[in-house]
């Protein structure tokens, strides 16, 4: 088990969390400037708490009151920053091997680099690496120096949305394989769907909701939403293709069916559908004449409001999010109750494979 | 070449390369120092480094007499514990070549050192290596081209050093006297075509240092591989 409880002055806000992770893989989510990457420097005793202590089960890492603060290097957590930060006068095993310890304690570097197909980069120059490529390498990097905990600081946002789906399968593969208990930093509802057991909410410094990845990102109701962009994530089955007009259509367990851009996939399989409360258009009367292929009836089930922004949730009758400013909440005189329409963009839809839960 | 003009050369390339090689653990150690910290004194120990550079080589040179002479407080401290006579020998030399090179030195390899990405060094800490290792073995193979450009940099300009060293050493031919006092006595003394020769040979010792600065900073990776 990690404890992590902590409380440090950061350049706007003040961190305060208080945590034990059972892991084996829990999300930091929240948006930028919430102070999720410094948490993960002061484990990584990269940056030094004010109070409070961190431990890996019985092992302190940190702690004010005992006067301890392990150095990095004696701390054995492996460190995967956002932009992979290999050493670029290394090559790529050089830089896979330049963690490992003595032989009783390493992971070996060729099991590695199976796990994670970077068997073929070993020569390479780590300049020349794909953006997917260098991800891998140091994740690499980290496993080899045996890490009693790994850090994963949003290890696809540097991704594009192809990208990230061929690197997912890896860290998947990671946390199945090798079973280190994982933080991972990231404000990407799929990769937190797909990667994590437990999923931690942090606003300005403070833990705003904590829980099973679905219950929490899939039903907004945490004040922290207001600021992050908020994705809706529909489960959903792959129903009928129609290539030639550029579409998939797909079906949520309600029944509902929308229309997501054309994809592989066999017929009955499932998926993830995500689209971001602010892609969905939202009409009192059905619309006529538009482009946009899905249009949903649904009841206004709650308003949230907070900062001029207003969260509308509708059920259609699957829970669907809509983000509105007050003013349109106003000029259209939405009250719970409401019956509306949702005009969704079929290429506001992402869809993710490898959904597993 | 006749012997006392190689003599001559010798013995200026010696004491220039001397010079910057006895400081050249303190100023890489230094402009790391400087690179990274944002300690209080940082700002009082970069202008004293910055000093030699700024100041007439001639006032430099008058505190290093003020230091090193044999009725001051240190030279008489060498001389009557060592044996050790500084002012007016090549020792004096060395030592002017030394502090005039260390300021272009210092901020040289600093600059080098502020182009390292702290955060790389942050990674090698996690992955188990002391700070001492990791300036081993990223921070220094990182910056090695900006220390190595320092390095020609101070060297240069101990090579052309003069005011500090007529100061502190005299131009003592035979003994103490570099190309530059030679080339300017023999001005004085109105021998102008040899003052010339001397003069081209600096210059071709600047073109060689320039030349060997630039093979050694490649990159290693580049030269090792021949590519990338």
């Amino acid at each position: 088990m990690i404890h992590i409880s902590l409380s440090m002055h950061l350049e706007t806000i003040e961190l305060n969390v208080d945590l034990d992770l059972d892991g084996p893989v829990t999300a930091l989510f929240g948006p930028s400037g919430v102070g999720k990457t410094s948490l993960l420097e002061a484990v990584a005793g990269l940056r030094r708490p004010d109070r409070g202590e961190i431990r890996i089960d019985d092992d302190v890492l940190f702690s004010s009151s005992g006067a301890v603060s392990l150095p990095p290097e004696d701390r054995l957590v492996g460190y995967v920053p956002q932009d992979a930060l290999l050493f670029p006068h290394m090559s790529v095993g050089e830089n896979l091997q330049y963690g490992s310890r003595e032989a009783s304690r390493s992971v070996p570097l060729a099991s590695v680099s199976d796990a994670l197909e970077i068997g073929h980069l070993l020569e390479r120059d780590p300049n020349t690496l794909s953006g997917g490529e260098r991800q891998r390498v140091a994740l690499g990097r980290a496993l080899v120096s045996a890490p009693r905990l790994l850090l994963l600081d949003e290890p696809l946002a540097a991704l594009d949305i192809g990208l990230k789906e061929r690197v997912l399968p890896y860290l998947d593969r990671v946390r199945d394989q090798y079973g280190i208990p994982a933080l991972v930093v990231s404000h990407d509802v799929y990769e937190v769907l797909t990667l994590c057991n437990e999923v931690i909410v942090l606003d300005r410094g403070a833990v705003v909701g904590r829980g099973e990845p679905r219950t929490v990102l899939t039903r907004f109701g945490e004040a922290g939403f207001f600021r992050a962009p908020f994705e809706n994530v529909l489960d959903v089955r792959v129903v009928a293709h129609e290539p030639d007009e550029g579409i998939t259509r797909v079906e949520t367990p309600e029944g509902l069916e929308i229309a997501i851009p054309h994809r592989d996939a066999a017929l009955g399989s499932s998926a993830l559908a995500g689209i971001l409360a602010e892609d969905i258009l939202l009409a009192r009367k059905r619309p006529e004449g538009l482009s946009a292929r899905n249009i949903l009836g649904g009841t206004i089930e709650t308003i949230d409001e907070s900062e001029g922004v207003a969260m509308v949730r509708v059920g259609t009758p699957e829970p669907v999010y809509v983000k509105l400013t007050r003013r349109a909440v106003m000029q259209l005189g939405l009250e719970i109750g409401t019956k509306v329409h949702l005009i969704i963009k079929t290429h506001s839809i992402h869809r993710l494979d490898g959904a597993r839960r | 070449m006749p012997n006392d003009l190689s003599n001559l050369v010798a013995f200026t390339v010696q004491v220039a390369l001397a010079g910057v090689v006895l400081t050249l653990p303190f100023g890489v150690l230094l402009g790391f120092w400087l690179a990274r910290t944002n300690r209080r004194g940082k700002s009082v120990i970069e202008t004293l480094t910055t000093l030699p550079l700024v100041l007439p080589p001639t006032v430099v040179g008058l505190f290093l007499l003020e230091l090193f002479g044999r009725n001051r407080p240190l030279g008489r401290f060498l001389y009557e514990n060592f044996g050790l006579s500084i002012a007016f020998t090549w020792r004096a030399v060395v030592i002017a070549c030394a502090v005039v090179g260390f300021p272009l030195l210092v901020r040289t390899v600093r600059a080098s050192f502020e182009e390292v990405d702290p955060r790389l060094e942050a990674v090698a800490r996690t992955l188990g290596k002391s700070p001492w290792r990791v300036f081993v073995t990223i921070s220094l193979p990182l910056a090695f081209r900006g220390i190595v450009a320092g390095f020609i940099l101070a060297f240069s300009r101990a090579l052309g050093e003069f005011g500090a060293t007529i100061m502190v050493a005299g131009n003592i031919p035979g003994e103490t006297q570099t190309l530059s006092l030679a080339i300017f006595q023999l001005v004085q003394l109105g021998r102008d075509p040899e003052a010339y020769r001397l003069a081209a040979i600096t210059i071709v010792i600047a073109l060689v240092a320039i030349a060997i600065a630039d093979k050694l900073s490649r990159r290693p990776r580049e030269s090792a591989r021949g590519n990338a």
